[in-house]
């Protein structure tokens, strides 16, 4: 049975499709069968695998609206192992069409629950907000992992993130649980962004991922080649742990 | 072009395997793929 992971910040700009889009790419380098899911109506992470999101004939939301079986919404990658459930605009609409349906916390666990038997691993891409859509991906995974990026307001907003987080666990997902916090944009040759690792890992502790992710341009650019950064070269497996 | 053995592939990559670490898929095979650890009271042949 596979683990679904949301990557969830309702700030914006603090690395989550980065994250989700490399992350689902490493684990699939590492031979683990990986969905990733664009929960996000930019599209962003459906386009940074190579799908163009204005070309796909449904995906994140169709299938949730009529909670119908995602599988023939879901699309190969060019990586092996790494299939995408895609999404495009049309996904900004929902949050307005789950508004006064029964359950409507719920509607995307029904959907996604099935292919946990078919992946080991789903990584969501959520949008930056605390919206239906998000509450929505919250509900349907086993754990959130919580990028922050190296910047002067990086604890901004974390605080209602967790708020929210722990209603979703108390009211609406018993089971989720927090997979961590990951530092992202961080820039070594800034004293501020020391000062942020510091301070997060002060507030946070072992919630840290120990790992991480340092701004880099390669990793911006990446997307514009519709492929992952971490992409499909063998060597990235043998690459050694730094 | 896509950075496949620079610093942003190798942080994730890292990334990736804390995470199977934390979710106690720590050894890695020669293909890659980690396996559980087996139970302390069982040795590496399972016995």
């Amino acid at each position: 049975m596979g683990k679904i992971i949301t990557i969830a910040n309702q700030k914006g700009g603090v690395g989550k499709t980065t994250t989700a889009i490399n992350l689902a790419a490493c684990l699939a380098v590492l031979e683990y069968k990986t969905l990733l899911i664009d929960a996000d109506p930019q599209g962003n992470a459906t386009s940074g695998v190579g799908v163009d999101p204005r070309t796909i004939k449904g995906g994140l939301y169709e299938c949730t609206i009529q909670q119908s079986n995602a599988k023939p919404y879901i699309l190969k990658t060019d990586t092996p192992h790494l299939d995408v459930l895609p999404t495009n605009a049309d996904l900004a609409g929902l949050e307005i069409e789950l508004v006064n349906l029964n359950q409507r916390e719920q509607m995307m666990k029904r959907v996604l629950q099935p292919l946990k038997d078919e992946y080991d691993f789903i990584i969501m891409d959520c949008c930056p907000s605390l919206g239906l859509i998000v509450i929505n991906s919250l509900c349907a995974a086993d754990s959130v992992l919580i990028p922050v990026q190296c910047e002067y307001f990086a604890l901004e907003g974390m605080g209602q993130l967790l708020q929210t987080v722990k209603f979703v666990q108390t009211h609406l997902n018993t089971q989720l649980d927090i997979e961590g916090v990951l530092l992202t944009m961080f820039d070594g040759r800034l004293r501020l962004a020391n000062q942020v690792v510091e301070e997060v890992k002060m507030h946070f502790q072992d919630m840290v991922f120990d790992t991480i992710i340092q701004r880099l341009t390669k990793l911006a650019e990446a997307p514009s080649f519709g492929k992952p950064s971490s992409c499909t070269m063998p060597q990235v497996k043998d690459l050694p742990i730094i | 072009m896509h950075d496949a053995s620079g610093k942003g592939s190798t942080n994730y990559l890292n990334l990736a395997r804390e995470l199977l670490q934390r979710n106690g898929l720590t050894k890695f095979t020669t293909r890659g793929k980690s396996k559980p650890e087996p139970p302390e009271e069982l040795n590496e042949n399972g016995i």
